[in-house]
């Protein structure tokens, strides 16, 4: 195996000698940086070109470079490429301000600016000698070929002299024909003009009939083709002679003509099936996104921004170190061009077929009677077709009014009650849905509906438009998910809320059971427990009796209002299984809810302690910092040492034992509710998080995955079609690759959902949160912040009442237009 | 006339490099860390995943057959069996259900004996003017993710010292324009940096639009001097 490898490099450095002397573009050599930031080492643009004729290395500098790659010893080496030759140049070229040599690295210190003009001066250098890349590139679809192979004419777009792409191949065409139709552009416009939206879609000038399949006699076309089998790979010539090519190693007959059996001309074949707008499949490059773009994902966090930033640094340092760069191009056009084109292929494959086919159609008049009585059928067809759909948006006309008037005041209702849920009287006072899961259910239901006649009025717009447009289909996956979530809910929502009714008197009783047993008399018979030495622990017997006494206190108001409200419980968990029927979402809201409310005195009891144990704690520390001598100094945040009086030490040094031994009493209590309170939490995360499911779980998407994952495209890939599928084909300088969609994959649907856990994790399971538990600190919940997941697919801020009278009135105007078309269409014949 | 693909391996530090080329103009780089030889280990996964599969169908023999009659009477017993339980539903089909609690365990152990990748494989495929794809395979047998990258995004791509932990490692990163974003190239495997440097040099000959590039690479299209 290492013989292999030997064998190429000698070639490779025996042919060096007389390669280099053909070079006329003579770039500075290549400045090789070794810098030491703190990124760690960048070596950019090292040894990059081997091309001034002055600094190549030698044929024995290349033969140690190959030994060193294969005996040395990784990390014994030091790796400083090329120490002497670089350093003249560094020198010389960049300003270079001071070279040390340290003990194991080199370290280069260098002025950017210097850099930045080399830079300019390498890409002026490569724009000036900007030839014709000489790879000719070839977009091949492999659906569209022919089954018999006969004699077809490719027809695609021509983005340059060598890049390609064919989007459809017509078999029995005559090549001058087809030039005709393509470009006598009259007869062509026309038929295009026919699917609205075709416009500005693509570059006209640029689809052109670009070559031959399987043609005997000479076109004058760039691109022949020849296919021997359809398992075969087809081979490629091109009759285009880039400038670059005068002489060819070897090969000295390149100048001017160009013959279709030379074999020398380097090839890209890029195989790709055409993806089916009607299915609504297209190709992407960045994967497409579930989620509204101005909401992506969550607002970054302060360690995802933490981590962000460092990143942002490394790329700003390595892309300061760039020597060489490309020129400036119109980046996102570059590579969203042959994409586009490719998606565009079937639709623009069909309408062309379609003129050509009206052109070869058109002169000959003689019709046998089994056409006619075809064409009769298919005018038959059509007509009926067209009576009904006239009949149809009819109606839709009818009722169209009916339901703009409902949309409207159904619009005008929800914005009230949005405005009551999301008035802040203060800043410092949440607004109601942020306190009640229920309203925040409400509220995100309210906004969905307000924003589903906007999504489908755009979803209606695109029907008439051309279905290649790719951007509309993340809005119908969105669109469609919703609905199909709310769908969903009401099911399941109805199946709960039955289920609660029929058996509304065991939960009753459970809930009683809850309240008496749990609530009450449970934490009542605790506390007893913690006032009298629980567990052989010895507390202060006053202080538990004087926390006791409160704390019972506490338990027994609420207790005494729950008590209230027990005969009204059989009515509210009717109530609760009758609020099933909207959606299975505003039972578990509710239940969250019941929740709160039923718990609120542990809550309180909870707050209290976590004070009180805060408070403890604090003084406890500042006295054991005077009992040392010492202090805080706030100003400047640290401990300074201070002479304290004998009376002050003291007191200090008493009160500090006095806290000490009162301490665990404190913390017994604190622990007590603070678990209790952590049980609420994780149950009402639960319930949180299956509503959370419930309302954004993605649905349609993972259907559409199973279904056809081209419709979910997660990027592109490209195989290399190597040897053996090749087989003898391969003799020519061909390469040829596979152009494959891929599926987005399930951990990009539910990104969102390894957010939220990271997120939950790092807000609950932490070791700050265990800290903050242990020092008696408050444990936020961020409701907020948790719910962003669900508004994730809606926009930020909701579109006006005007603005939805505006697009249902644009939305009202286009149907009449189209009815007016269709009853023009009827009449005509 | 030049070979058709020429594929060269290598094997270093337990890395085998593959090096495929077709022509000049696509160069593909496959690194894995498959041992050449079997290993205890491998004997061991082996072993361990017939084991699975044989109690897995142990087990579902035992749900539809009970054991007595499946260790006596194989086949004539399994086609009464059958024929009994569809006509006798509900008395025969009262069944235990521990077997059915270990054969959810036997499908789960099957599972984990089989999902997870045992090599990783990470590759780049440099196809010339046209940008790079970098490839890797993921932890478990189903998930594969490669991402292209078009010329026109690439800013560069340099090979980098990155300290983590107390080690100092050599990776090849493509720095993407506009995305503040980098690329690491083999980012489970993060081979030697000699290996790194082969692929560099060919990663630049790519990156470069003009014929002079190629020189690096090949030696057949290099233009003539004037």
């Amino acid at each position: 195996m290492d013989h292999d490898i030997d064998g190429s490099q000698n070639k490779l450095g025996a042919r060096g000698e007389n390669r280099r002397s053909n070079f006329h573009i003579h770039l500075p050599a290549t400045p090789s940086i070794t810098t030491l930031t703190r990124g760690g080492t960048s070596i950019s643009g090292a040894r990059s070109v081997p091309v001034s004729s002055a600094n190549s290395p030698t044929e024995e500098n290349m033969k140690s470079d190959y030994l060193s790659l294969r005996h040395s010893q990784y990390g014994r080496q030091q790796y400083v490429p090329e120490p002497t030759r670089r350093d003249v140049f560094l020198k010389k070229n960049i300003g270079l301000h001071s070279y040390k040599v340290g003990k194991r690295r080199t370290r280069v210190v260098y002025n950017y600016d210097e850099i930045f003009k080399y830079r300019e001066r390498v890409q002026a250098t490569i724009k000036q000698s900007a030839v014709h890349p000489f790879v000719t590139r070839v977009f091949w679809p492999t659906d569209c070929v022919p089954q018999s192979l006969e004699p077809s004419v490719l027809v695609g777009f021509r983005n340059s002299r060598s890049d390609y792409v064919v989007i459809a191949i017509f078999p029995g065409v005559d090549v001058a024909r087809m030039v005709d139709t393509l470009r006598g552009r009259e007869t062509l416009e026309q038929r295009l003009s026919e699917s609205a939206g075709l416009k500005g879609a693509y570059d006209p000038s640029k689809l052109d009939v670009i070559g031959t399949l399987n043609f005997k006699s000479k076109h004058g076309l760039p691109l022949v083709v020849e296919m021997s089998s359809r398992v075969a790979m087809p081979r490629f010539y091109t009759q285009e002679v880039p400038i670059a090519f005068h002489k060819v190693n070897g090969h000295a007959k390149l100048n001017g003509e160009y013959g279709m059996k030379s074999r020398a001309m380097p090839f890209q074949v890029i195989f790709y099936e055409r993806p089916l707008p009607r299915r609504l499949q297209y190709f992407s490059f960045m994967p497409i996104t579930l989620e509204l773009a101005d909401r992506s994902s969550f607002n970054a966090d302060d360690e995802d921004r933490k981590k962000l930033r460092s990143r942002r640094l490394l790329v700003d340092q390595m892309t300061k170190d760039t020597i060489f760069g490309f020129p400036q191009t119109d980046e996102e056009n570059c590579i969203n061009n042959w994409i586009n084109e490719i998606n565009l292929s079937h639709e623009l494959g069909t309408l062309l077929e379609k003129a050509v086919s009206l052109a070869a159609v058109l002169p000959s008049e003689s019709q046998s009677l089994k056409d006619r009585i075809m064409i009769g059928t298919k005018l038959l067809f059509s007509k009926t077709k067209n009576l009904l759909s006239f009949l149809w948006s009819l109606l839709l006309m009818a009722v169209m009014w009916i339901l703009i008037g409902g949309l409207m005041l159904y619009r005008v209702a929800s914005e009230a009650v949005l405005m009551i849920i999301e008035w802040q009287p203060k800043s410092s006072i949440p607004a109601l849905k942020d306190i009640s899961a229920t309203i925040q259910q409400l509220d995100l239901r309210l906004q969905q509906a307000c924003y589903w006649p906007i999504q489908y009025i755009t979803l209606r717009n695109q029907k008439n438009n051309l279905f290649s447009k790719t951007t509309f289909h993340p809005e119908y996956i969105r669109f469609y998910n919703s609905l199909w979530l709310v769908a969903n809910d009401i099911i399941i929502g109805a199946a709960v809320g039955a289920y609660i009714i029929d058996n509304r008197d065991y939960i009753v009783s459970f809930v009683d059971y809850c309240i008496n047993e749990i609530l009450t008399t449970g934490l009542r018979r605790t506390i007893e427990w913690l006032m009298d030495w629980p567990g052989g622990l010895k507390l202060n017997n006053e202080l538990a009796a004087f926390f006791g006494e409160l704390f019972l206190w506490v338990i027994e108001f609420w207790g005494g209002y729950l008590r209230i409200f027990k005969p009204y419980l059989p009515d509210i968990v009717y109530l609760i299984g009758l609020s099933g029927f909207v959606g299975a979402t505003f039972p578990i809201a509710l239940i969250a809810d019941l929740i709160s409310f039923l718990t609120i005195q542990i809550y309180c009891c909870y707050l209290a302690s976590a004070r009180i144990c805060n408070w403890q704690l604090t003084v406890l520390l500042s006295l054991f910092h005077l009992f040392r001598g010492k202090r805080r100094n706030v100003l400047r945040n640290r401990i300074d040492s201070c002479d304290y009086d004998l009376d002050q030490l003291l007191i200090g040094t008493l009160l500090f034992t006095l806290l000490t031994f009162l301490l665990p009493t404190v913390l017994v209590f604190y622990l007590t509710f603070a678990c209790a309170r952590l049980g609420i939490i994780i149950i009402n995360a639960m319930l949180e998080s299956s509503l959370a499911l419930l309302n954004h779980f993605p649905l349609f998407a993972i259907m559409l995955r199973l279904k056809d994952s081209k419709r979910l495209p997660g990027g592109i890939e490209f195989d290399l079609v190597e040897e053996r599928a090749v087989g003898e084909e391969n003799r020519m300088d061909t390469v040829y690759i596979r152009l494959k969609p891929i599926a987005l994959p399930v951990t990009a649907m539910f990104q969102q959902y390894f957010l939220l856990s990271k997120r939950i994790q790092r807000h609950y399971l932490s070791l700050r949160v265990i800290a903050l538990l242990l020092t008696g600190q408050f444990v936020p919940i961020q409701r907020s912040r948790l719910y962003s997941l669900q508004y994730s697919m809606l926009p930020e801020n909701r579109f006006g009442i005007w603005e939805l009278w505006f697009r249902l009135h644009d939305f009202s105007v286009t149907v009449r237009a189209e009815v007016k078309e269709k009853f023009a269409l009827i009449t005509s014949r | 006339m030049s070979p058709a693909t020429t594929t060269t391996t290598i094997t270093s530090a337990g890395l085998s490099v593959r090096r495929t080329t077709p022509t000049k103009t696509a160069v593909k780089y496959t690194i894995s860390n498959k041992p050449t030889r079997r290993t205890f280990g491998s004997f061991l996964r082996i072993w361990y995943r017939t084991f699975c599969v044989l109690l897995f169908l142990f087990l579902l023999l035992h749900r539809v057959v009970p054991l007595s009659t499946t260790v006596a009477l194989p086949l004539t017993h399994y086609t009464v069996h059958v024929a009994q339980k569809f006509t006798i539903s509900t008395s025969s089909s009262v069944h235990d259900i521990s077997i059915d609690i270990a054969l959810v365990l036997a499908a789960v152990f099957l599972a984990v004996s089989f999902l997870p990748r045992e090599h990783t494989e990470e590759s780049i495929l440099i196809v010339h003017d046209f940008g790079i794809q970098v490839s890797s395979t993921g932890k478990t047998r189903l998930s594969r993710t490669s991402q292209f990258i078009p010329l026109e995004l690439i800013q560069d791509v340099v090979l980098n010292e990155g300290f983590t932990g107390f080690r100092i490692i050599y990776f090849l990163a493509v720095v993407v324009k506009g995305r503040g974003r980098l690329l690491v190239v083999f980012p489970n495997l993060l081979p030697q940096r000699e290996i790194l440097e082969e692929i560099w040099r060919d990663i630049r000959s790519c990156m470069h639009q003009h014929p002079v590039s190629l020189s690096v690479g090949s030696n057949t299209y290099i233009e003539e001097s004037k």
